[in-house]
């Protein structure tokens, strides 16, 4: 069996009487990008940090390539993107690069200079001088100059103007290419659905669900705008009815279509769109109860 | 954000210090005037004129003409130590609420909403100025309370309260004109270095006397409090620094927010060559450090090294001194080996302070968050802070050398001999403290970074204030023996204490292996 490129057991974090993190079991392996998604205050940093080694495990374990989170051996492979970047203010950026990737141990120097070429970054301003998206960009940098094996991104492209984020993208898609995990906090739900094959949903510190979007999809249903007589679609299994209005009728199906199929061959449906449910659609019906 | 907000938040920031600071400067007077009674009070000090009319003590001391209470007592032993204190405290405390805030973005976030700049540096200052009051009414209240005459303990407290006013507005001054808040803070320093030594070259000599009234130092002593009062000198000491932070304010407006007038290009050309590794980033955080605190400790010791032969001449001619050292447990300062081994056990104390500010830097990364990227790709949290331990012990061994290559040279200069090495003996016997002080400063590092710094600075305060006074005031034993200080012996005048030293090395190491196993597995939270 191979070994998962991160991998978190029952991980769990306490803070006194707050529970941030509860029995979180969670993998991701080579050359997989999955999303990590949840409400502000949910867990994802602490997991984050707690998968860096940067916290210690109340209970559980936390794994890069099967080495415990934080050893010497599981450092070596990771690379990792704060969410706020803190950095030495008197440091020019390419300082910071180099610092960071010297105490990695590797930096891909020809791919550095790429990179600090499609991020249109100025590498000889200090930290004190950037803007918050270029010190994400200087993090970005040192991130995928390094080819980790494993990057850990906590809302990577918080400050990015849009075409910034469109080239986080194309290298994510690189990186994941060459087979590096990528793990990706983010809120940015068009961002995760582009990037992600599996979505990981934290609320309140446990994990409500780990699934790919398609099975999230299959699973939140289709949803139908159906327009002509029809008569009462809510009668049909695992049909649900969203809104009537005149003659138009919007319905959600979860399970298999045949039975709405037969009811509306037994109608008269001038109109039928179907529409999947959006990543932010499935995201709002875990934490919205008003769309859940 | 509400109207008072700034001043809410300047004050959190300070309110901790200012109680360290206020209950060191009421055990500094408490202790003063207790050693007063002890030297055998007024009667005691009938003849001391002679000592206060020589420059090297005038110099070291102060402008007194008379020991005849214990306030004037108080302020002559311990106004050096005193009014350094104080203003090094002020003046780093502003550039901290000002620049520092500025830094680290909480001014934008101040003057983002209804709040003006100029009313936002305003609530700052303000929050500085109770400070001021607190460091003032302290004094005030441990003179008072001695049973000194409270016009006398008004005039020194008010005074205290105009010293630490204008070392606040020179340090607001430097954050206005320097960023990042290092180099603010760096000039701050400097400013109120030159002006005491201003005040030291006008007490010591007839012709530089003019240098007095042109230094907050100079004014406090021309107070006269517990001598010839002089209330009027109040008023350069209080208003100076309210019309300084007024023509602040002008300046503040025309910048930009978290910059300066004089700011460092913002471009730089990559100097990659320390940062290879943790230890070299070390060497290159400390060096702007270590280069000031190396240029502090050379003039020192190039200025009290010169006086070293006046004051040593006279306290041989004078058996009224040479009895009074006797009394303090002082009686080697009459020799140039002792003179030179109290300027050592002086660093002693000084190089503890650079120790624990060094040290504490990790923690001021762990707080602010900066320590999460280097760890985050691959760094050891061991080699981490042990890097900035080694860097800080190397710059201590620098700060030793040349603290005694410029006191050999001040000694020789004003006269007197003094072989390299004997100077070299004092000043290594100095740094023999530097192995406790580092292992405890990393333990403190590693269990309570955000206060670290603030605490070990007190208690080495009070570990200071007790070797110099307990002998004196007839302590219990095992209070001054608990003293790091108490067993600095004065090198070359007597032999180094070999086993203080390998007792110090021995906590030190076991303090600093807690501390390293602490940090490893202690959460980082910012």
């Amino acid at each position: 069996m191979s070994v998962h490129a991160l991998a978190a057991v029952n991980l769990s974090k306490h803070f006194g009487e707050t529970r941030a993190v509860q029995d979180v079991n969670l993998t991701v392996d080579a050359g997989e990008v999955v999303g990590f998604l949840g409400p502000n205050g949910a867990g994802k940093t602490t997991t984050l940090r707690l998968l860096l080694g940067l916290l210690r495990p109340t209970t559980g374990s936390a794994s890069v390539l099967g080495h415990r989170a934080g050893s010497r051996e599981a450092r070596r492979h990771v690379a990792y993107v704060p969410g706020d970047v803190a950095l030495w203010p008197q440091l020019t950026g390419l300082e910071v690069i180099t610092l960071l990737g010297s105490l990695h141990g590797q930096l891909d120097g020809d791919y550095r200079d790429l990179l600090l070429e499609r991020f249109d970054l100025d590498p000889d301003k200090r930290v004190r001088a950037y803007s918050k998206g270029n010190r994400q960009k200087v993090a970005l940098i040192s991130a995928f100059a390094t080819r980790a094996d494993v990057l850990l991104l906590d809302e990577p492209t918080a400050g990015l103007d849009p075409l910034m984020e469109r080239v986080f993208r194309s290298c994510i898609v690189e990186a994941q290419g060459r087979g590096q995990a990528v793990l990706l906090s983010s809120h940015v739900l068009a961002e995760v659905q582009h990037l992600c094959s599996r979505v990981a949903m934290i609320r309140q510190g446990r994990l409500v669900t780990v699934a790919a979007i398609s099975e999230l999809r299959r699973v939140a249903g289709i949803e139908l705008d159906v327009v002509g007589h029809v008569g009462d679609l809510g009668a049909v299994p695992g049909v649900s009815v969203v809104a009537v209005d005149g003659d138009e009728t919007r319905v959600r199906v979860t399970g298999p279509l045949e039975p709405l199929l037969g009811a509306l061959a037994r109608g008269q449906v001038t109109s039928l769109r179907t529409r999947e449910a959006s990543l932010e659609e499935i995201f709002l019906s875990f934490y919205d109860p008003v769309h859940g | 954000m509400g109207p008072r907000t700034a001043l809410d938040v300047t004050w959190r920031q300070v309110r901790l210090s200012t109680a360290v600071m206020t209950s060191l400067l009421v055990a500094m007077v408490a202790l003063g005037v207790a050693s007063y009674d002890v030297s055998g009070g007024a009667s005691a000090m009938v003849g001391t004129l002679a000592l206060l009319r020589n420059p090297a003590f005038r110099a070291l001391y102060g402008n007194f003409s008379s020991l005849s209470t214990a306030g004037a007592f108080v302020l002559w032993k311990l106004g050096l130590i005193v009014t350094l204190a104080v203003s090094l405290w002020a003046a780093l405390a502003a550039t901290r609420v000002t620049r520092g805030a500025e830094d680290v973005g909480t001014w934008d976030l101040l003057v983002s909403g209804t709040a003006r700049r100029r009313a936002t540096l305003g609530q700052s200052v303000a929050a500085l100025a109770a400070m001021g009051l607190a460091a003032g009414a302290a004094v005030f209240a441990a003179l008072a309370l001695s049973g000194q005459h409270l016009v006398d303990c008004a005039l020194y407290g008010a005074g205290i309260v105009g010293l630490a006013w204008c070392a606040q507005a020179v340090g607001v001054a430097a954050s206005q004109v320097l960023a990042p808040r290092r180099s603010a803070s760096q000039a701050a320093l400097g400013v109120i270095g030159v002006a005491y030594l201003a005040r030291m070259v006008a007490d010591a000599s007839a012709s530089g006397a003019w240098l007095r009234d042109a230094t907050p130092f100079g004014w406090l002593e021309e107070l006269g409090a517990f001598q010839h009062r002089q209330p009027l000198w109040l008023v350069p000491l209080l208003v100076a620094p309210v019309l300084a932070v007024a023509m602040l304010g002008p300046l503040a407006r025309r910048r930009d927010v978290g910059r300066a007038q004089w700011t460092r290009s913002d471009r730089a050309a990559a100097r990659v060559g320390l940062l290879r590794t943790p230890w070299g980033f070390a060497w290159r955080e400390l060096a702007s450090t270590i280069l000031v605190w190396l240029v502090v400790t050379a003039i020192v010791g190039l200025v009290i090294g010169y006086l070293t032969n006046a004051l040593v001449v006279f306290s041989r001619r004078d058996p009224f001194l040479d009895r009074l050292l006797a009394r303090w447990h002082l009686a080697l300062l009459a020799s140039v080996h002792g003179y030179v081994g109290e300027i050592g056990a002086t660093l002693a104390f000084g190089v503890s302070f650079f120790v624990v500010s060094a040290v504490a830097t990790v923690g001021g990364d762990v707080v602010a968050g900066r320590l999460d990227l280097p760890l985050g790709y691959g760094a050891d949290r061991r080699a981490w802070l042990s890097a900035t331990v080694v860097a800080t012990a190397g710059a201590t061994l620098l700060i030793a050398l040349t603290t005694a290559g410029a006191t050999w040279i001040g000694v020789g200069a004003g006269g007197s001999s003094l072989s390299f090495a004997a100077a070299l003996g004092a000043m290594l016997n100095a740094i023999s403290v530097v192995p406790l002080v580092l292992g405890a400063t990393t333990l403190a590092v590693a269990l309570a970074p955000r206060v670290a710094q603030v605490i070990l600075a007190a208690l080495l305060a009070l570990s200071y204030l007790t070797a110099v006074l307990g002998p004196a005031l007839h302590w219990p034993r095992p209070v001054v023996a608990a003293s790091l200080y108490h067993y600095v012996r004065l090198v070359p005048a007597e032999a180094p204490n070999w086993r203080a030293t390998a007792v110090f090395a021995a906590l030190g190491a076991a303090a600093f292996a807690a501390g390293l196993a602490r940090f490893r597995s202690a959460d980082l939270v910012a």
